[in-house]
């Protein structure tokens, strides 16, 4: 079958940029995986040696555990909480909701710079917001920025509030998409409100609660600004005792702090594979792509 | 020519292309790296700048500062510069590069193009230059020409060592010599009937932060990072300590760092005279100076411009300076902290003009005064230290007291940080050993001995 060529010269732009930007230096990193590349001595190739070496490594596995423990905080708490939000926000007899889910969603074009000053001094021990609240409330201050135990609490709310208002807008989407007639045909046989919610809003959600569930952890495995940002200046990165420390954040201090390219490449690489396996096995229990 | 193409020769043309964009990328960043110390391998690094057979007559010099207050002296003396030497034949570029300078100058050093004739190197910067080469490949060694053009040096400069490789060559113009002071709020202070400036050694000022706590509760004369290495550094530092020795050994768990974190443990914990800060760069430690909670802190010469006078400027005439109390007596008083150098790249057309530009602007004595006058930073040349324009000098920020005095005279005992190229890993080894150390999960020779372990395991890994 004959196609005209033109079309296709339209829509190479983003191939060219793609393979260029995206895909060209993504290879080149898999290959720097297997090499000793460090500061400005040229690549030297060493086989597996990078990726054997990570499994010993105290410091990645640590940095696996804390961002599995963000991203279970992202499906688990993140995921309900914005479907939660968007069934709020999307009451008919609410008034001002555009307004509330403008609000909702502010958080997410907040730059990541400004949330984390601005959090940095919620959480502060003596000053903060939060200490106060749970002074009033007759309990004890909390190191959140200290505590090896309370920081990386403390950078999930950060995270929590951060995106949870966006995701809500997916659901907000997908909400409007549900025809009013079977709500109202669900009424009508005497269905109350979680019956209405659990047999009609979630299967029609179906769809996008699965985008939102793989976004978000795309997204977890890829966090760094939050806990970065959040001793605002950086120079602490990655929390007392590297209680907070994500592999994206390992990987930069590899990469870019130590100098160590080629373990860095291979860190990418390792999060690369658990991202792209954790998606494929969010497709396919979720029934992705199934006709039916 | 046909402009058909059918769908299984368009994606066998675009799987070429792909394949072949990838490789091409690949084989252009492994070109890229070793065209770029092939080129400077020319270099006859020995010999030193003026060797340079370039004739770069015309060139503009541009030259990189990582923050805006460098321009602060570099405008004027470039204004001074340009009347004094119509003759120099340059246009010259003094650029503030804002977020990711050092990323942006690795990957131009790394690409062998696209890196400035001169740039501000932050010291922990020059770790990841150190690392895995030679330095000398990308930036100049400058040894020479300091011989040459100061044959005084060795005694008319004070410390350049975070610069300075293994084997004693110099890559960097240092900016200032960064000393550390004890900075203090007198007004509160003098409340309580305690001069600082009689403090000795650290138990004089263990004592006086007690009776200072006692006059003024919910206050403190000190504060103690307790995440990280601001205060563990500055004091394992001062007491002869540090991450490696002049051989490059790991000396992580020497006893002089062992009794600086017990220092610092004892401040913080034991004798609750220094307030545990989490941050001392965040809004919290805004907050502690606004209200007097951080009434005293250790700090460099700038920080004084970059800290105090732009948090709490409202404070003016309510802050003194003293000098640090010692370990032992006869131990040094001070240490180099932060600052930074402006290193020579091989990349550049015109090394010469461009070391003549640095000494007029940081080495020459007027530079030096003009540097600490419009941004404080303190000169490193001893004939200049004492100039009548710094010493006699009152800062209105410290009620007319003579800052300048004061740097004056620790600045001679003031110890310097080596370099190495494992010191980032050294660095954030030691980091995670603080917090640890304060809820006193470990003591501090404990945790001292394990990341002395584990730096010694990361660099043997390589």
């Amino acid at each position: 079958m004959r196609q005209k060529i033109t079309p296709y010269i339209f829509i190479s732009p983003f191939f060219v940029l793609f393979f260029t930007f995206v895909l060209g230096p993504a290879l080149y990193a898999f290959y720097a995986g297997f090499t000793k590349w460090q500061g400005l001595s040229p690549p030297e190739l060493v086989g597996l040696q990078n990726y054997v070496y990570l499994f010993e490594d105290k410091t990645f596995l640590l940095s696996l555990t804390n961002t599995i423990w963000y991203s279970t905080v992202g499906i688990f708490v993140i995921v309900p909480l914005a479907l939660f939000l968007a069934s709020v926000l999307n009451i008919e007899w609410l008034e001002r909701k555009s307004f509330f889910r403008a609000i909702y969603f502010a958080p997410a074009i907040t730059p990541a710079i400004v949330v984390g000053a601005v959090f940095a001094l919620v959480y502060d021990q003596k000053y903060g917001v939060l200490n106060w609240a749970l002074l009033q409330a007759g309990l004890q201050s909390v190191e959140w920025l200290t505590s090896v135990k309370w920081f990386k609490v403390a950078v999930a709310g950060m995270i929590i509030w951060r995106w949870s208002g966006y995701h809500m807008v997916y659901f907000l989407a997908g909400l409007q998409g549900i025809p009013e007639d079977l709500y109202g045909a669900a009424k009508v046989d005497g269905a109350n409100v979680w019956q209405r919610f659990r047999y009609i809003t979630v299967p029609s959600l179906r769809p996008t609660i699965i985008f939102v569930l793989v976004m978000m952890t795309i997204s977890s495995f890829q966090i760094f600004a939050e806990p970065y940002m959040l001793l605002s200046d950086g120079r602490g990165f990655g929390g007392p005792s590297d209680s907070g420390l994500s592999i994206a954040m390992y990987l930069y201090r590899t990469g870019f702090v130590f100098m160590k390219r080629g373990y860095g490449s291979a860190i990418g690489a390792i999060l690369f594979v658990i991202v792209l396996v954790l998606s494929l096995m969010q497709t396919r229990v979720l029934g992705v792509f199934r006709e039916n | 020519m046909t402009n058909e193409v059918s769908r299984r020769e368009f994606l066998k043309v675009v799987g070429t292309g792909v394949v072949g964009l990838a490789a091409g990328t690949a084989i252009g960043y492994n070109l890229a790296s070793i065209g770029g110390a092939t080129a400077v391998e020319l270099e006859p690094r020995e010999v030193g700048i003026t060797a340079t057979p370039v004739s770069s007559r015309g060139e503009k010099i541009t030259i990189w500062v990582s923050n805006p207050v460098h321009l602060k002296y570099w405008e004027p003396r470039l204004e001074k510069f340009r009347a004094e030497r119509p003759d120099f034949g340059h246009e010259i570029e003094a650029l503030h590069v804002s977020g990711g300078i050092y990323e942006k100058l690795m990957a131009a050093l790394l690409a062998g193009k696209g890196a400035p004739d001169t740039v501000n190197v932050a010291s922990n910067w020059m770790s990841g230059i150190f690392k895995g080469g030679d330095a000398g490949d990308v930036l100049y060694d400058i040894v020479p020409n300091l011989l040459e053009d100061y044959p005084n040096y060795n005694t008319e400069f004070l410390k350049w060592s975070p610069y300075t490789d293994l084997d004693g060559k110099i890559y960097g113009v240092e900016l200032g010599l960064c000393p550390t002071i004890y900075y203090y709020r007198k007004d509160l202070h003098d409340e309580a009937g305690i001069d600082p400036a009689t403090y000795v050694t650290y138990e004089d000022f263990i004592e006086g932060g007690k009776a200072f706590n006692e006059a003024h509760p919910g206050k403190f004369s000190m504060v103690a990072d307790v995440s990280g290495m601001d205060t563990f550094g500055i004091l394992m530092m001062q007491n002869g300590g540090g991450y490696f020795d002049k051989a490059g050994d790991v000396i992580v768990d020497c006893d002089e760092n062992i009794e600086a974190l017990q220092l610092l443990y004892d401040m913080a914990v034991i004798d609750e005279m220094a307030w545990p800060s989490p941050n001392v760069w965040g809004p919290g430690m805004w907050a502690a100076l606004e209200d007097g909670t951080a009434a005293g802190n250790i700090g460099a010469d700038w920080y004084s411009t970059a800290v105090l006078q732009v948090h709490v400027p409202d404070q003016a005439g309510k802050w003194a300076a003293a000098p640090m109390p010692v370990f032992k007596p006869g131990g040094a008083v001070s240490m180099q902290h932060g600052g930074g150098a402006y290193c020579i790249t091989k990349q550049s057309k015109s090394p010469v003009a461009t070391w003549e530009l640095l000494k007029y602007v940081l080495m020459s004595g007027e530079g030096q005064i003009s540097k600490y006058e419009q941004a404080g930073f303190f000169p490193n040349r001893l004939d200049v230290m004492n100039d009548s324009r710094i010493v006699d000098a009152g800062d209105p920020f410290f009620g007319g007291q003579k800052i300048g005095a004061l740097l004056a005279e620790v600045a001679p005992s003031t110890v310097s940080a080596l370099a190495h190229p494992f010191l980032p890993e050294a660095m954030e080894v030691v980091r995670k050993v603080v917090p640890v150390v304060i809820a006193g999960e470990k003591t501090p020779q404990a945790a001292l001995r394990d990341a002395a372990q584990e730096t010694k395991d990361l660099i043997a890994r390589g």
